[in-house]
């Protein structure tokens, strides 16, 4: 239909686009957001990311990919909602375990051995420290260049492409392990 | 191995003659293919940890976002009322008698206007026992209570033409 840019200028007056906008970017947003935040963490915030969507978007300029403002506001509502996270130690392990394991079909890859390795990529994920984790995150979702995650961070755009090389470093070596 | 360039090479964000040059180091360089393999892996990663919301998250949203357009329009209006009740008391203090000063005539132009007359006719009275104690002749008082009743009278006036401003503005 429309561009993304056009989504978000009429989504304030026009509760078609804002629908279509949801749709579109819905499952990125709270991918990310149970990532970062839990997955209990995550249904407040994802309620929140699209109110602050919403209000914002008569104001919208458009100054880079429409995904990246919407990641702007959803990692900062997370980092400012930062005391609510319900992740922490293993809890994201065993509730993303939970939600996958039980479900029988979850996509056209889900066999036992696809779950598994959710689980055991969710779990190195979980494992890396936040500021790893919300650059991968920030990239892999988001869309964001490396330059548009430093901006957003207010760190040096050398510092987020090492913390992201470190965490594919991390990643990787735990696939290695769960492959030997 | 140049990680960084691998990651700004897989970003777009090299320029033109940097991602040449990166390239001919690729050629020769089996790290940083490897390491741009991985790279590439993420994608699939992040794909294969995404999840769409449950859809009572979705409806949840949308239904806020409606019911926040419904109580900023509402918000609009309490707007518009608050500024008419405002523009109303200041036309009713700009209107008050401008003396501070609290002379029988300003005291009785803050009275409400429907009470007025009686207690016009109460003063009567109190005055009529006054005078009778005190043995004072009529006029003085008289004058007074005259020029309040003429105050009165300009008060009732003023409410008349408010009540046309309202009027006209209510329909």
């Amino acid at each position: 239909m429309d561009n993304d840019d056009e989504l978000i200028r009429r989504c304030t007056a026009d509760p078609e686009a804002f629908r279509e906008l949801v749709e579109r970017f819905q499952a990125k947003i709270y991918s990310f957001l149970i990532h970062l935040a839990g997955r209990q963490a995550a249904e407040d915030l994802f309620q929140e990311v699209w109110l602050k969507v919403f209000k914002n978007a008569s104001s919208y300029e458009p100054r880079g990919k429409a995904v990246s403002w919407l990641f702007k506001i959803a990692n900062n509502l997370a980092l400012d909602d930062r005391a609510k996270w319900t992740r922490g130690g293993d809890s994201i392990d065993v509730e993303v375990a939970a939600a996958w394991l039980s479900d029988p079909a979850p996509g056209p890859q889900s066999t036992a051995e696809n779950n598994e390795k959710r689980v055991r990529l969710a779990a190195a994920l979980n494992e890396l420290p936040i500021e790893q984790r919300q650059i991968f995150l920030m990239r892999e979702y988001g869309e964001m260049s490396f330059k548009e995650i430093a901006e957003s961070l207010d760190i040096p755009l050398g510092t987020a492409l090492s913390r992201m090389n470190y965490a594919l470093g991390k990643l990787r070596s735990a696939l290695e392990e769960y492959h030997a | 191995m140049h990680k960084e360039d691998c990651l700004l090479f897989e970003s777009g964000e090299m320029g033109k003659d940097e991602a040449i040059q990166f390239e001919r180091h690729l050629a020769s360089c089996h790290e940083c293919r490897d390491w741009l393999t991985t790279i590439g892996s993420a994608h699939r990663w992040a794909g294969f940890l995404a999840e769409e919301p449950p859809p009572r998250l979705t409806m949840r949203a949308l239904s806020r976002e409606a019911n926040h357009a419904i109580s900023h329009r509402r918000t609009a209006f309490r707007s518009l009322g608050v500024a008419f009740a405002a523009l109303l008391v200041a036309f009713f203090i700009w209107q008050r008698p401008r003396s501070s000063i609290k002379t029988p005539l300003t005291m009785v132009a803050q009275w409400d206007s429907s009470d007025l007359h009686a207690s016009i006719l109460r003063a009567q009275d109190d005055i009529g026992g006054i005078e009778s104690t005190l043995g004072l002749a009529d006029g003085g008082i008289d004058g007074r209570l005259k020029a309040a009743q003429r105050h009165l009278n300009r008060i009732r006036e003023k409410q008349q033409t408010i009540r046309l401003l309202l009027d006209e503005s209510e329909s």
